[in-house]
Formats: C-alpha cells, sequence, structure tokens
C-alpha cells in the first residue's frame, strides 16, 4: 500500500507502477516503523537521540524513559535492549531512505537535451550507488557506535534477524534504484547491493578520510568488482549461492576482527 | 520476546532434565519426615466462585510449611531455576545517575522467595540497597513463613526495607495508586478467583513505566512433551503430593489450575486488556513452555 503511492525518483518510465504494487505485496507489505506501538517508538525515538552520545546501550534507553516521565524499569518493554535499538535504527534509516524517495522532486518533464548514453545496466548500478551512500549517511551521527552495533548484530543468535534487514534493505535499494523485472537477475543483483552494503559498512567503522570520501569510493569499486563478476558467471543458482555466502562471510570476517 | 534459539532452547531444556533428576532424588531421601500436616478436603470438581478464595486459603494454609516441596513437585524442582531467570531478566535495580529509590511490590509473595532475589539482584548488579520490597499475600500463614525467612535472612533480618502486608490481590487497598516501579506474581496468579480485577489493580497501583511481570506454569509449546507432562502432572503430581505431603487434594487442585489457566496468547491479551503495553509478544517460554514470563509495561 505504502509503495504503490509512492513516486520513485529513479524509477525507469516504463511499466513502473504495475510492477510497484507486485513488489509491494510480494517483497515488503508495511512501513518498518509502523509495527511498533506508538510509544514504545516514542521511547525508541527518545533513545535514539541519546545514541550518539551514550552508544546503542541499556544506559540510553535508561535516560530515555526517565526523560519521558517514566521509571528505570520501563525499558524492560523493549526484551533485548540494545539489540532492539540497533534494530530500530536499521528500520528508521531504511524508512527514511523510502520516504527521502517519496517526497523528492519529480523528474523534469521529458525534454532530454543531452542524450543518456549509459546502458539500462549502468543506470541501474548509479542509482543503486547514490542510495547506498544516502542510506550509509544515515549512519553518520552514529558512527562511534557503529563497530559496536555490528558485533552485536554479527552474533550467532542475532544473525537470522541481522540478514533479515540486509535483505529487506537490498529490496528496498534495488526497487528504488528502478529495477522492475522479477527474473534471476534481479535477484542477483539484490544479493550483490547485500554483499556491498555489508562490506561498505564495515569500511565505513574504519574511514578516517574527510567526509567518508574514501567510503564511498569504496562503495563504487565494490559495485563496479560485483558487475564484472556477474556478467562472467553463468550459472544464476552458483551465482545466487555464492552471493549469499559471500554477505554471509563479510558479516562473520567482521565477527572475528571486533 | 520469544527470540531464544532454538539451541538455546534445548540447552536449557536439557540442564532442566539434569536437575530434575536431581531433585527428585533429593525428594525421595527428605520427604517423608516432611508429612505433618492435615490435609485439606474439599471437592473441586466445579468450585463456586464465592468459596473459591477461602478454599484458595484453606489449600495454601495447609501447604505453607511445605510449600517449596510443593513447587517442586510441580516443577520438576526447577522452579529455583524459573525463578533465578524470572528475575534475571527482569534485572530490577536503580540505574546510575538517580537518587530516587524504586518501590517493588511482590504479590502472592508468601515465601519471600522473588522478594530476597529482588533486593539481590538490585544490590549486587547495581549496587542499590535503598530501593524497597512489600510482600503482599492473601494468606497470613504464607506471609508469616515469609517474615520467617526475613528474620533468618543474613542479610535482611530487621530490614526495614522490606514490609510484608495481608493483602487481596485483586484490591491492593492499603497500595496507593501510581506507587510501585515493579509488580511481580510468581506462581500466584492462576490462584486469583477474578483475574483481569487483579490485572486491572495491577495497573492502578504502578506508576507511568513501571512493569508488570508474571511468573506461572503455562502451555507446553510441543505436542509430545504437552502429553508428558500432562500425564505427568493428572498422575504423578497428586500422587507425590499423597507422598511427600500427605496432601493429595490439594495437588489435584493445583494441577487443575495450571489446566485452566490461559495459554501465553491469551493471557499475554489479557495483560494487553489491563492497559498494558506488551514487551514484544508479551512472553517468554521456560522450559518448552512449562512456565512462561509474562511482561507488561504501563506506558
Ligand atoms: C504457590 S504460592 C506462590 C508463592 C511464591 N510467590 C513463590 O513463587 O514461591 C501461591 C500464593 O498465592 C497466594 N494467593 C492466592 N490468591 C491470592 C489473592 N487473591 N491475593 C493475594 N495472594 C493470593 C496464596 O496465598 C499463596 O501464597
Amino acid at each position: 500500500m505504502f509503495r504503490t503511492v509512492r513516486s520513485c525518483a529513479v524509477a525507469l518510465p516504463t511499466r513502473a507502477s504495475t510492477l510497484r504494487a507486485y513488489h509491494s505485496i510480494n517483497l515488503i507489505n508495511t512501513k518498518p516503523t509502523e509495527d511498533y506501538n506508538p510509544k514504545t517508538k516514542k521511547l525508541l525515538d527518545a533513545a535514539m537521540d541519546l545514541v550518539p552520545s551514550l552508544g546503542f546501550t541499556d544506559q540510553a534507553l535508561t535516560l530515555a524513559s526517565r526523560r519521558l516521565g517514566y521509571t528505570d524499569t520501563t525499558p524492560l518493554v523493549l526484551p533485548e535492549g540494545p539489540l532492539d535499538l540497533i534494530v530500530y535504527h536499521l528500520r528508521r534509516e531504511r524508512e527514511k531512505l523510502a520516504v527521502a524517495s517519496e517526497t523528492a522532486p519529480a523528474d523534469p518533464p521529458a525534454a532530454p537535451t543531452t542524450p543518456d548514453f549509459r546502458t539500462k545496466d549502468q543506470r541501474l548500478d548509479d542509482a543503486c550507488h547514490e542510495l547506498i551512500v544516502q542510506r550509509l549517511k544515515g549512519n553518520i551521527p552514529v558512527i562511534e557506535h557503529l563497530d559496536n552495533a555490528l558485533a552485536l548484530m554479527v552474533q550467532p543468535q542475532n544473525m537470522a534477524e541481522s540478514l533479515s534487514e540486509l535483505g529487506a534493505l537490498s529490496d528496498e535499494i534495488v526497487h528504488q534504484a528502478g529495477h522492475r523485472s522479477s527474473d534471476f537477475d534481479w535477484y542477483t543483483r539484490r544479493a550483490s547491493i547485500s554483499a556491498v552494503y555489508a562490506a561498505s559498512e564495515v569500511y565505513m567503522c574504519q574511514d578516517k578520510s574527510k567526509n567518508f570520501e574514501d567510503t564511498w569510493k569504496f562503495v563504487k569499486s565494490s559495485l563496479e568488482a560485483r558487475r564484472g563478476l556477474q556478467e562472467g558467471v553463468g550459472n544464476v543458482g552458483q551465482w545466487v549461492s555464492f552471493q549469499g555466502i559471500a554477505s554471509v562471510m563479510v558479516i562473520r570476517s567482521l565477527m572475528t576482527r571486533l | 520476546m520469544n527470540r531464544l534459539g532454538a539451541a538455546q532452547r534445548l540447552t536449557r531444556g536439557l540442564s532442566a532434565t539434569r536437575s530434575q533428576l536431581h531433585r527428585l532424588r533429593a525428594f525421595s531421601t527428605s520427604g517423608s519426615c516432611l508429612n505433618d500436616d492435615k490435609s485439606t478436603h474439599f471437592g473441586f470438581k466445579t468450585v463456586d466462585k464465592d468459596s473459591k478464595e477461602s478454599l484458595v486459603g484453606q489449600v495454601f494454609s495447609s501447604v505453607a510449611s511445605k510449600y517449596d516441596i510443593m513447587n517442586d513437585v510441580m516443577s520438576f524442582g526447577i522452579h529455583r531455576l524459573w525463578k533465578d531467570e524470572f528475575v534475571n531478566t527482569l534485572n530490577p535495580g536503580r540505574r546510575a545517575g538517580s537518587n530516587e529509590q524504586l518501590s517493588f511490590l511482590d504479590v502472592a509473595g508468601g515465601s519471600g522467595d522473588i522478594a530476597f532475589r529482588i533486593l539481590d539482584n538490585a544490590k549486587r548488579r547495581h549496587g542499590d540497597v535503598s530501593s524497597n520490597m512489600t510482600v503482599v499475600d492473601i494468606n497470613p500463614n504464607m506471609l508469616a513463613e515469609g517474615e520467617k525467612r526475613a528474620a533468618a535472612h543474613p542479610e535482611y533480618a530487621n530490614d526495614p526495607r522490606i514490609k510484608f502486608l495481608v493483602q487481596n490481590a485483586e484490591t491492593l487497598d492499603q497500595i496507593p495508586d501510581e506507587s510501585q516501579d515493579l509488580y511481580t506474581v510468581a506462581f500466584g496468579i492462576r490462584n486469583f478467583t477474578n483475574i483481569p480485577k487483579a490485572l486491572e489493580t495491577a495497573h492502578r497501583v504502578l506508576k507511568p513505566g513501571g512493569v508488570f511481570a508474571c511468573l506461572e506454569f503455562s502451555k507446553v509449546d510441543n505436542f509430545i512433551l504437552d502429553q508428558v507432562y500432562t500425564q505427568y502432572s493428572f498422575n504423578v503430581i497428586p500422587m507425590m503430593g499423597q507422598i511427600v505431603a500427605g496432601d493429595r487434594d490439594s495437588y489435584q487442585y493445583l494441577v487443575e489450575s495450571i489446566v485452566r489457566f490461559p495459554t501465553q496468547e491469551k493471557f499475554a491479551q489479557m495483560i494487553q486488556d489491563a492497559g498494558f503495553t506488551l514487551a514484544g509478544d508479551g512472553y517468554k517460554n521456560l522450559t518448552f513452555g512449562v512456565a512462561a514470563v509474562h511482561i507488561g509495561v504501563k506506558l
């Protein structure tokens, strides 16, 4: 429902609306943070305001409770504590990505002066790059605590939830980039976005360059590297499983590093 | 809330089995010398609502001094682990950066079992030695048992922070509105005559943001285990009640009260209906659902 009403800034013009409906039913069906009880959401938002200084911690939740006039026992409403806060951050940032595209000005009416010589794939890649960077920018306020968050997310008992959030983010990005086919190409692209995003997030944690310029370059080169690989692999099934493993490996390597 | 991985649940189940064997062994050696109370007799096919309260009173009076054994029989001896897990999950205690004492209320707290664990947790994990504990129970004999244990406790003997009050959970007429930070009830709520009324009362006495937390026997989430536990509870428990406590009928009542108690989902819904916000799904199963922890927050 959420998806069908949105005008997608980078959408390819043809058949977009019908296919968007398809995605809305099959892939992501709700606006993520709508799932929360409004009062719980208020507590999470208040805690997120404190994360830049206190991190994804019980302390942030306790202080947020006090600020809202609640008491020290209140954070029990979030049974997983810090992990609930991290997952909320992921969902909220993913949602912002969707909202940004919804409110972005519509494409200027067609009067193409300079012809676009890019292939369809190149345009998709550029759009994906753009969106990954945009999403990663959402981590900047909490960048000092991102490594702790990743360390918690890759704990074996949290892995399933982390990967499903990563999958949902890739869906969002691939969809918004304007990819409208439901063939295997779509799955390979989604898998490769997952792998690139996960790797870039890790890279970002230790990036000391000005305004994270190195991270944006890393995103670009990773996407290009993936593309080369994608064209070289004939068997789609093989490619999908390789990508699935690759994104898990990226996260696993993180786990041993931290 | 029920996000325990299958593996973790399995380990928990296994460790439960080990301790169960241990407990049962302990029973067979110590059981015989504990058969000293006169058993209570009442028909319990269907007890009419008015008399339930007094009958419940009788059940617990007759078993007050042996309630530990009863819990052991009902839980394969692992109720202590569940109580540890319960308090561990709640992790009560004042957090750093505040001077406000918290008020804990343990309802149907008879023995003081939960109360001591809460105060221990507050001290050990948060250095909180100033928060207060009120233990209430409808049954003066059960309460006397708790007071006795407090008096004999190395840390809580004569501790002015602990108060014992005879109170009906359905009214709690001596507990002011919005005065409590945490309301706990362990293995008590299924005995209440009017559970929705008790939940409304819990909501009344809690401060904004205060927490309702319940530990109770529940529905086993595995079909085969459920068959086993049902057989165990209907056949073995009353028999054990007879052997270790000379009180088959009271044990039979307890088994039936467990069977009648709503499922995890239904009880979570009742908590929500009383105005609480559920923590996650609202419950967490312990030992495959033989017991469950329910948490609701007054937001
Ligand atoms: C099985 S004992 C549990 C004692 C303790 N909480 C524990 O976990 O070991 C149940 C207690 O519930 C109490 N009880 C039953 N109905 C009650 C009511 N309406 N209000 C308060 N307490 C009640 C009984 O007196 C008894 O002490």
